[in-house]
């Protein structure tokens, strides 16, 4: 009766190291990076909305390795990257919540809407193998009168960094991600900076209704 | 003893050999390749390439999208007008495959790129993923990282969709999957191309043949 129950909890006990080996599990990588600094060039004379919706708030990016998943939520440093960038970028930024929200500011040039496109990174299996990790996102400045596309811009991001091993991984993968957000927000401001659209004065975009 | 060290590092040295995930090579043509095909339209000159040889795809992207089924057109452009800006989307560049005629809709051969973000992803997927239940099998790690790198290099070597400004050019590649394996998927096909003014709001639409 004993050698059965003993042998009862064994099968449970093999069958559930089974399910968890097989499962899998989800990591949940937190990324904490600090504001990057932008020198250099000058405010554009415009009054811009950004645009922070939920596409950008609850952008994830998974990533999956033998069963394992990591989950980068990339979210709130996205936000405050695109607020950051604005802000060095426009003479007056204001937010919204949507596209057509923003376009109800009447006092706006401009609509700027920022979208994640992808992200993907490629790692060793040593300690000393590099993470190269790649963050592609969108900007496209709209028009706020005639709602029309007035800029577009595709920001590819790249970093690399050594992996690191169980001690170290976190300060290296901390280390990763400021690269990223560095390299982000310093090819954004340039793309701002060299925006023959948007650079220099209002003249590009549609004169509101009953303006002289 | 001396045999035993030498068996026993083969496996060692194949393992680490694959750990450094090194970057694969970026793409800087110097001059225009063989295959390239260029047109002017509205004063935007385009110009495209496909990648046909097994060799430059082993290069550039370390596999053989030939081989694969993947189309991979590297895409320059460049704006000479003076005073009209343009919009550049990969959606607006569709391959248009040999075959189709007059009296078939070309749209119904035309292989669609796909919409999502992730579509290098998409396309390396199925070959990546062949990478990855080998490896696991065989030498561990090192071919995982490896297929991730291919991955993420389709992803890094895209084209940006964005405008160009007067004076401004722009390049990348674009990639089509499925276009037909071990053949040249370009012969007597066509890249039909449209690019949106933003003033005008006015479509400027080309069509090249690719052979």
């Amino acid at each position: 009766m004993i050698m059965k129950h003993k042998n009862s909890i064994f099968r449970t006990l093999l069958c559930v190291c089974l399910l968890a080996l097989l499962t899998g599990c989800t990591h949940m990588v937190p990324i904490s990076v600090r504001p990057t600094a932008m020198t250099g060039g000058n405010k554009l004379p415009l009054h811009a909305v950004l645009v922070l919706n939920k596409e950008l708030s609850g952008y994830k990016h998974h990533y999956n390795l033998e069963g394992d998943t990591w989950v980068y939520a990339f979210g709130p440093p996205l936000q405050n990257y695109a607020r950051q960038v604005a802000k060095a970028s426009f003479q007056q930024v204001d937010e919204a919540p949507s596209t057509e929200e923003a376009l109800t500011n009447l006092s706006a040039d401009i609509v700027l809407i920022p979208r994640p496109v992808k992200a993907d990174q490629s790692l060793g299996v040593m300690a000393w193998s590099k993470i190269n990790f790649t963050l592609v996102v969108e900007w496209t400045a709209l028009d706020r009168v005639s709602k029309n596309t007035i800029w577009l811009k595709t920001i590819t991001a790249d970093a690399t960094e050594t992996e690191g091993n169980v001690f170290t991984g976190k300060k290296h993968q901390s280390i990763l991600m400021q690269r990223l957000f560095d390299d982000l927000s310093i090819k954004t401001h340039e793309a701002f900076q060299n925006a023959t659209e948007l650079r220099g004065s209002t003249s590009n975009l549609a004169t509101p209704p009953g303006s002289p | 003893m001396k045999q035993l060290i030498s068996i026993a590092s083969i496996p060692l040295l194949i393992f680490f050999n694959g750990c450094s995930t090194e970057r694969i090579t970026d793409y800087r043509p110097v001059s225009a390749s063989v295959s390239e095909r260029a047109v002017t339209v509205s004063g935007v000159e385009i110009a495209v390439d496909p990648f046909v040889e097994s060799d430059r795809t082993k290069k550039y992207f370390d596999i053989n999208a030939v081989a694969e089924g993947i189309g991979i057109v590297f895409v320059h452009v460049s704006n000479d007008t003076s005073n009209q800006t343009f919009i550049v989307e990969k959606k607006n560049f569709q391959l248009v495959p040999a075959g189709s005629s007059s009296d078939l809709n070309a749209d119904t051969q035309t292989i669609e790129r796909s919409t999502s973000g992730g579509q290098a992803i998409a396309i390396t997927g199925a070959v990546v993923g062949s990478f990855g239940g080998m490896a696991i099998m065989c030498i561990g790690g090192s071919m995982i990282s490896h297929s991730m790198e291919i991955q993420r290099n389709f992803v890094g070597k895209e084209m940006p969709d964005q405008t160009l400004a007067p004076g401004e050019s722009m390049k990348g590649f674009i990639y089509y999957s499925p276009v037909p394996k071990n053949a040249v998927w370009s012969r007597g096909a066509k890249m039909k191309i449209s690019l949106l003014e933003t003033k005008c709001h006015e479509s400027v639409s080309t069509i090249i043949p690719l052979s």
